[in-house]
C-alpha cells in the first residue's frame, strides 16, 4: 500500500476557526468528524454514533448559552468523556462475560477479547483512502488513551494546546508530552507515511 | 526528523482524516442529522417548562379565586355564623330547631341533676 499516495498536504499552520453563528451550524459542521473520531476510539459504528449523540444533547442543554467560542472545545471534552465511559463500561462486560465462562469455547480454548468490528468506509470512499485509514486507525488505536486523545483533539481536530488541555482536564504541558510521545510512536508504526 | 517533515507527516494525517469523515457514507450522514436535530429540539423542551410550570401555577391560582369567591360572599357559612353568635353573645337562648329533640325528653332528669352540687361535692370529696 502506498499511503504516500493516499494523502495531500493539507493546511499548514494553525487552523483559524470561524465562530459558527448557531448551536445547529455549529453541530452540523462538526459531527461527521466527530463521529468519525469516535469510532477510531471505539471502534463500534453504533456506539459512536451513541457518543455523538449524548456529547450532542449534553452540549446543547447545558451549554447553549455559552459564548460560540468556547463550543469547541466544551463539546470535544464531552465527547472524550463519553467516549471514556463506554470503553470503560465495554472493558466492564468483557470482564463479566470472562468471570461466567464467556470467553472460552466448548473446548474450552481461550476466545478473542470482544471487540466490535469495524466495518469499513461506505463505498463512495476511494479504495485508498479507505486501506489508509484502516492503517492510521489501528495505529491510533493502539496509542495509550491520554496519547490518543491528545493527538485526536491537537493534531486533527487543531484544538490550540489550551483548549486540548481544557478538553482533557489536564495541564498544557501534559498535552505537549502525551502529544509529543503519541506522534513518536506513529511515525514508528506508520513508516510508509515519512 | 525535520520539523518540515514532521509538520507534513502531521498535516497529511489530519487531511485523510477529514477527507474520510467528509466520505461519512449517506446513512450515517443521515442518523447524523437526526441526532442534531433532536438534541436541539430536546433542549427546546425544558425551556418551555420553565416558563409553562410558574405560568400553570398562577392561571390554576387565578381560576380558584374565580370560583370560590362568589360563592364565598354570596353565601356565608353556616359554621362561620355558629361561631360568632356563640362567642359573640352567649346569653342567646339555643336555636330550638338546632337542639337535639332527645334533650327535650330528658329535661326533668337534668333538673334534678341540677339539683345535687353537694353529692357532686361528696363524690369528689370522698373520691
Amino acid at each position: 500500500m502506498d499511503m504516500n499516495s493516499t494523502a495531500s498536504l493539507a493546511d499548514s499552520g494553525e487552523r483559524v476557526r470561524e465562530v459558527p453563528a448557531t448551536l445547529d451550524l455549529f453541530l452540523a459542521r462538526i459531527e461527521r468528524r466527530a463521529w468519525r473520531m469516535a469510532r477510531l476510539a471505539l471502534g463500534d459504528p453504533e456506539e459512536a454514533h451513541d457518543a455523538v449523540q449524548d456529547a450532542m444533547l449534553r452540549l446543547v442543554r447545558s451549554y447553549r448559552d455559552k459564548p460560540a467560542e468556547e463550543w469547541t472545545p466544551l463539546f470535544w471534552g464531552i465527547l472524550r468523556r463519553r467516549i471514556t465511559d463506554l470503553q470503560r463500561r465495554r472493558k466492564v462486560r468483557s470482564i463479566m462475560v470472562g468471570w461466567l465462562g464467556g470467553g472460552r469455547n466448548d473446548d474450552g480454548e481461550e476466545m478473542p477479547a470482544w471487540e466490535p468490528a469495524d466495518h469499513g468506509p461506505g463505498p463512495q470512499r476511494t479504495l485508498s483512502d479507505q486501506q489508509a485509514w484502516a492503517a492510521v486507525g489501528e495505529a491510533v488505536r493502539d496509542l495509550p488513551q491520554r496519547q490518543r486523545e491528545a493527538f485526536m483533539l491537537r493534531t486533527l481536530e487543531q484544538l490550540s494546546v489550551a483548549e486540548t488541555a481544557a478538553a482533557m482536564g489536564c495541564s498544557e504541558g501534559s498535552v505537549k508530552t502525551h502529544l509529543s510521545r503519541a506522534l513518536g510512536n506513529l511515525r514508528d508504526v506508520l513508516e510508509d507515511w515519512q | 526528523m525535520s520539523p518540515q517533515t514532521e509538520h507534513d507527516f502531521e498535516n497529511r494525517l489530519r487531511a485523510l482524516y477529514r477527507r474520510t469523515a467528509d466520505e461519512v457514507d449517506t446513512v450515517a450522514a443521515a442518523r447524523l442529522r437526526e441526532t442534531r436535530r433532536r438534541a436541539l429540539e430536546a433542549a427546546e423542551k425544558p425551556r418551555l417548562f420553565r416558563w409553562l410550570m410558574p405560568m400553570g401555577a398562577v392561571a390554576a391560582g387565578l381560576l380558584a379565586v374565580v370560583v370560590i369567591w362568589p360563592s364565598a360572599t354570596r353565601h356565608p357559612g353556616p359554621s362561620r355564623a355558629g361561631t360568632s353568635v356563640s362567642t359573640a353573645d352567649t346569653s342567646l337562648p339555643p336555636d330550638p330547631e338546632g337542639a337535639d329533640p332527645a334533650m327535650y325528653q330528658d329535661l326533668d332528669f337534668y333538673a334534678w341533676l341540677a339539683d345535687q352540687p353537694s353529692a357532686t361535692r361528696n363524690v369528689h370529696r370522698g373520691g
